[in-house]
């Protein structure tokens, strides 16, 4: 398999080319692990200055998307002890959320002192979600290039849940665990626009309907009310570790000091989900690429992780065994994958 | 080539590589966000791309007037921001 000399980029990722040095064009495009260093502190500047713009205005501060694995929970104690946010943090149960990972959501939102709430949607609609995810094109292929078709549909509805949640609260920061690779780097501060939100959502509501059941609307809907009630200007959505250099040992690292454990069943690539295995197998199969991939190569442009590390993780596949008894839970045939 | 050729050509070879756009198959003033080629996010790169390029400020209000729906009205903005420039 050809690589890209710099990140690992592999040649079966969607509009990849490769120069005479062997460097892809997403490298290309990327300034150096220097230039890069000093934007990301450039970006904390910029996010720490807007925090304290945004403090203290409503009851909770900041509304957390906390899954529970090790990137949001290292934002969410950065927030707190760093920023000293008053956050409300939120737990979706996607209905694969490991133990261990909601006993680090119970442990570290009592060590924190933080208001925590969990959300789980219908199982029927959330298996049904990942079954058509899987059996038909829902998502495009650019959003196919930062993740799984199942981890698309579900970071979807987290994603309205969230917005949903601070319009209704009144909370004026959405914060997310996103990294590099994950989300574009200025999704380190993003400047919602509400309006743009409610018309991409109208747009994407038909298509979900139609794949996921009428019921879609409950969890992907967004209406003019909801914005209308909202007593900001503007919603913010920020995803701290952008504006960190730090790698993943080093979060794991801290955040066991606050008592959080890697659970032992969530595979190579999430240290929440246990559904993350089947995308990764499900995705690998149809298009031949680590679903994850874009995130190892921006940690590889970084200097946060070794190409060989990278390389390591990028071709951990699970294999259709060891996915077949989730496929089976989620209704998809084996023959399908 | 002139200013507006090349910056057709930038924006074009942007879509075409981060949006998988075929250019060969879609026209150039077909809506990309209605036909699934950009989503949230990538209207975020998208946005970051055309300022850090065309070394502009793209206001709120442009956002959601319909102004980056396709290639060419992405064009029509940015030549008529970098003309209000000089």
């Amino acid at each position: 398999m050809k690589r890209c000399n710099r990140c690992i980029l592999p040649e079966t990722y969607p509009g990849i080319k490769f120069d005479q040095k062997g460097i892809c064009n997403v490298c290309q495009r990327t300034p150096d692990m220097l230039e890069l260093t000093k934007a990301r502190e450039g970006l904390k500047e910029k996010m720490d200055d807007l925090i304290i713009q945004k403090k203290d205005l409503s009851k909770y501060d900041c509304i957390v998307a906390y899954s529970g694995g090790k990137d949001s929970t290292y934002a969410l104690i950065k927030l707190v002890k760093e920023y000293k946010l008053n956050c409300l943090a939120i737990t979706i149960d996607n209905g694969f959320i490991a133990e261990r990972a909601i006993e680090n959501c119970k442990i570290i939102t009592g060590t924190l002192g933080v208001d925590f709430m969990t959300f789980a949607p219908a199982k029927e609609f959330m298996f049904n979600m990942y079954k058509s995810s899987v059996e038909n094109e829902v998502h495009n292929k650019p959003a196919l290039k930062r993740a799984s078709a199942v981890c698309n549909s579900c970071i979807g509805l987290i994603n309205t849940f969230m917005i949903k949640t601070a319009l209704e609260k009144n909370i004026p920061i959405i914060a997310g665990g996103y990294i590099g690779g994950q989300v574009p780097k200025d999704a380190a501060i993003l400047h919602l626009n509400l309006d743009f939100q409610l018309t991409s959502k109208k747009q994407l509501l038909e298509k979900y309907e139609a794949f996921f059941g009428q019921k879609a609307s409950h969890y992907f809907e967004l209406s003019e009310e909801e914005i209308n009630r909202y007593k900001f200007e503007e919603l913010i959505v920020i995803n701290p570790l952008l504006a960190y250099s730090v790698t993943e040992e080093e979060i794991k690292e801290e955040i066991k000091e606050y008592g959080w454990k890697m659970p032992e069943n969530t595979g190579a690539n999430s240290s929440n989900c246990l559904l993350n295995d089947f995308g990764i197998y499900a995705h690998y199969k149809k298009y031949n690429y680590n679903p994850y991939i874009a995130e190892i190569a921006e940690q590889v442009r970084y200097g946060l992780m070794t190409k060989e590390t990278a390389i390591k993780k990028a071709e951990t596949i699970p294999s259709l065994k060891e996915v077949s008894h989730l496929s089976d839970k989620i209704g998809v045939e084996q023959s399908e994958l | 080539m002139d200013m507006m050729a090349e910056t057709k050509k930038i924006i074009f070879e942007f879509l075409e590589e981060n949006y998988l756009v075929d250019f060969s198959e879609v026209k150039t003033n077909t809506n990309l966000f209605k036909e699934g080629y950009i989503d949230s996010f990538g209207y975020v790169e998208l946005i970051q791309f055309l300022e850090n390029q065309f070394s502009l400020e793209i206001p709120n209000e442009a956002l959601v007037s319909g102004e980056f729906t396709s290639l060419d009205k992405i064009v029509t903005f940015i030549e008529k921001k970098s003309r209000e420039k000089m």
